[in-house]
């Protein structure tokens, strides 16, 4: 049974606005899923649809084998949600917030665990949550996500707000959180973030999904390989173009960068400018980050004349 | 049902927290004071801690239905806007659940502001006026507590339809006005138009149902008839502050006691109900 099932799930605002667009999306069960996309490309429309905070103008959506719209009750007891846009109490301590949906979910978590599992110094937890930096807040929000142990964690924007430190922490907690055989699904524009994490990613761009694939497997059909960049002392006049297995050869002041789309061709370029007497000086090689398959992707769909909507 | 009351504790948590809604009881509770002790202490009471009964009234049913509005109105719309509802939805509770639980939660909140107020005019009552009847005094509070849970109903019913706290503030603004110091001139209003306008006499009955209508006025109409007689009756007092004694025998079904209770019982439940149904249906981002 999928984690998260859609059919067909759109989304229009207005009379032809159209936020998500016919997505079809199966999340497995025990997967880390990254959601990715440019902002206003309908993540958190998705997501929003997905929790019930908005409903679908057609299509259906399953969490854990549940109907999204008609059994809210039952899904929110097995998942844990980390909402965008969301605001605590600033009334309420820390604490109470933890509290309280330990209360709600029926779960007998002990606070402070809690607390210290998301970071968050238990002193901190005492004060009014009004007082919170972006940084204790995402924290706390997190530490409510994760009361009771949920089989799903839905994250929405999980590092916004937070330094690169507390980002690290969050990466962490959600792999943690993965490796006790839960499923992780989080959106997120930032891409480093998804690509240290995720077992698979999803591109959402204008309210459609682009493409669903392994990172590895994004890159190898996109054909952005890794690239190699090579020191010489001199630039021989010998032609590598022809190596198997690459596809750009850029010829610079002391050296040459190539793009290799098959691991193997580095070490034959390496060679045939050996075998042509330079001396390598220095080898630097570069993965192709999801930026560039981001790029490439974004590009590759076709302006649709759908309109993007900021939800 | 179980979830509704954990959401009306950590509400009622929250709200009693604000230090504007403790500055409208505190408002409310200066004025219980006044108008309760300062004509015992002008001058000598003929009928002693019954003149309290009376006199708490009053501000009672002014204020009441202010503080009820005050705290209840951003009950939802306010969190909607803020964001803090999806930290709620993102939990087990259900959109039914959320309402009622606001609408506990709250009315726990004008509880404690009308048992603070009921509590100063008992000191007063005892102090200034030598005695306290406790049985009317009772009964009194308690339909001031009606009261009250009419406007929390219609505030939070309010709130539940409105999606941000500009939305949600000037119906509240106008439900006060409207159902308190506006009425007696929209009923006259109406007699004035039926009169002129479609030439139908309104019969004194029909005006009187029509005043009654709204929650405050009800509620002076049950204390009229409810608490006076008994209260004033062996006296032959006729009329004290305002308030004259009420029988309700041989009048209509629509101005029987019952019927005016069944009245602000309806004034709490009906807005609960249809601002659910419209904050179930509508999109929270």
């Amino acid at each position: 049974m999928p984690a998260i099932q859609t059919h067909d799930l759109t989304k229009r605002f207005g009379r032809d606005v159209y936020a998500v667009d016919g997505l079809d999306l199966t999340v497995q069960e025990g997967e880390v899923f990254g959601f990715l996309g440019p902002n206003g490309a309908g993540k958190s429309t998705t997501i929003n649809m997905l929790l019930d905070f908005i409903r679908p103008t057609s299509g259906h959506a399953t969490i854990l084998g549940h109907d999204a719209q008609a059994e809210t009750t039952t899904i929110r007891q097995r998942i844990g949600v980390l909402p965008e846009g969301y605001d605590l109490y600033p009334r309420l301590s820390g604490r109470t917030h933890i509290e309280m949906a330990a209360e709600l979910k029926e779960a007998d978590d002990d606070p402070d665990a809690v607390v210290d599992r998301v970071g968050l110094d238990r002193e901190d937890a005492r004060r009014k949550a009004g007082e919170y930096s972006q940084g204790m807040r995402q924290r706390l929000a997190l530490g409510m996500a994760l009361v009771g142990d949920p089989d799903l964690l839905m994250l929405d924007e999980p590092t916004n707000g937070l330094d690169p430190n507390g980002a690290r922490e969050m990466r962490e907690i959600v792999r943690d959180h993965a490796d006790r055989g839960a499923t992780v699904f989080f959106s997120s524009h930032i891409l480093e973030q998804v690509q240290a994490v995720c077992d698979r990613v999803g591109i959402l761009t204008d309210g459609t999904m682009v493409a669903v694939d392994t990172i590895d497997g994004l890159r190898d059909e996109v054909g952005t390989g890794s690239t190699l960049t090579l020191t010489l002392d001199a630039v021989p006049s010998v032609d590598i173009a022809d190596v198997p297995g690459i596809s750009n050869v850029v010829v610079q002041d002391g050296g040459v960068r190539v793009t290799c789309t098959d691991p193997a061709a580095k070490i034959a370029v390496i060679d045939r400018v050996r075998d042509a007497g330079a001396t390598v000086e220095d080898i630097e090689t570069t993965e192709a980050s999801l930026e560039d398959l981001f790029a490439a992707y974004t590009e590759r769909s076709e302006p649709s004349g759908v309109t993007e909507a900021e939800t | 049902m179980n979830r509704s009351l954990v959401v009306a504790r950590r509400d009622f948590e929250n709200a009693r927290r604000s230090y504007l809604l403790w500055g409208v009881i505190g408002v409310f509770s200066i004025l219980v004071f006044l108008v309760t002790a300062l004509p015992g202490l002008l001058s000598s009471s003929p009928i002693g801690g019954r003149a309290a009964v009376v006199l708490i009234t009053l501000p009672a049913g002014v204020l009441v239905p202010v503080t009820a509005v005050v705290a209840s109105y951003l009950a939802i719309a306010g969190e909607r806007e803020s964001g803090s509802l999806k930290i709620l939805l993102s939990l087990p509770p259900s959109r039914r659940d959320i309402v009622l639980g606001k609408f506990l939660g709250r009315t726990a909140v004008i509880g404690v502001a009308i048992a603070i107020a009921f509590v100063i005019g008992a000191v007063v009552s005892v102090l200034v006026y030598g005695d306290l009847p406790f049985a009317p005094y009772l009964l009194t509070m308690g339909l001031t507590a009606l009261l009250g849970t009419a406007f929390v109903g219609l505030s939070v019913g309010l709130s539940a339809a409105t999606s941000t706290r500009t939305r949600a503030m000037a119906p509240a603004i106008g439900l006060v006005i409207v159902l308190g110091p506006l009425w007696s001139g929209i009923v006259a209003a109406i007699q004035f138009v039926a009169d002129f306008g479609l030439s139908i006499q309104l019969s004194p009955e029909t005006v009187q149902f029509l005043t009654v209508f709204s929650p405050a006025s009800g509620y002076g109409r049950l204390f009229n008839s409810v608490v006076l007689p008994d209260l004033l009756g062996g006296l032959g007092v006729g009329q004290i502050a305002g308030s004259q004694p009420v029988s309700t025998t041989g009048a209509p079904f629509f101005l029987q006691d019952w019927f005016v209770l069944a009245l602000l019982v309806a004034w709490t439940a009906v807005p609960v109900v249809l601002g659910y149904l419209r904050f179930s249906g509508s999109d929270i981002s």
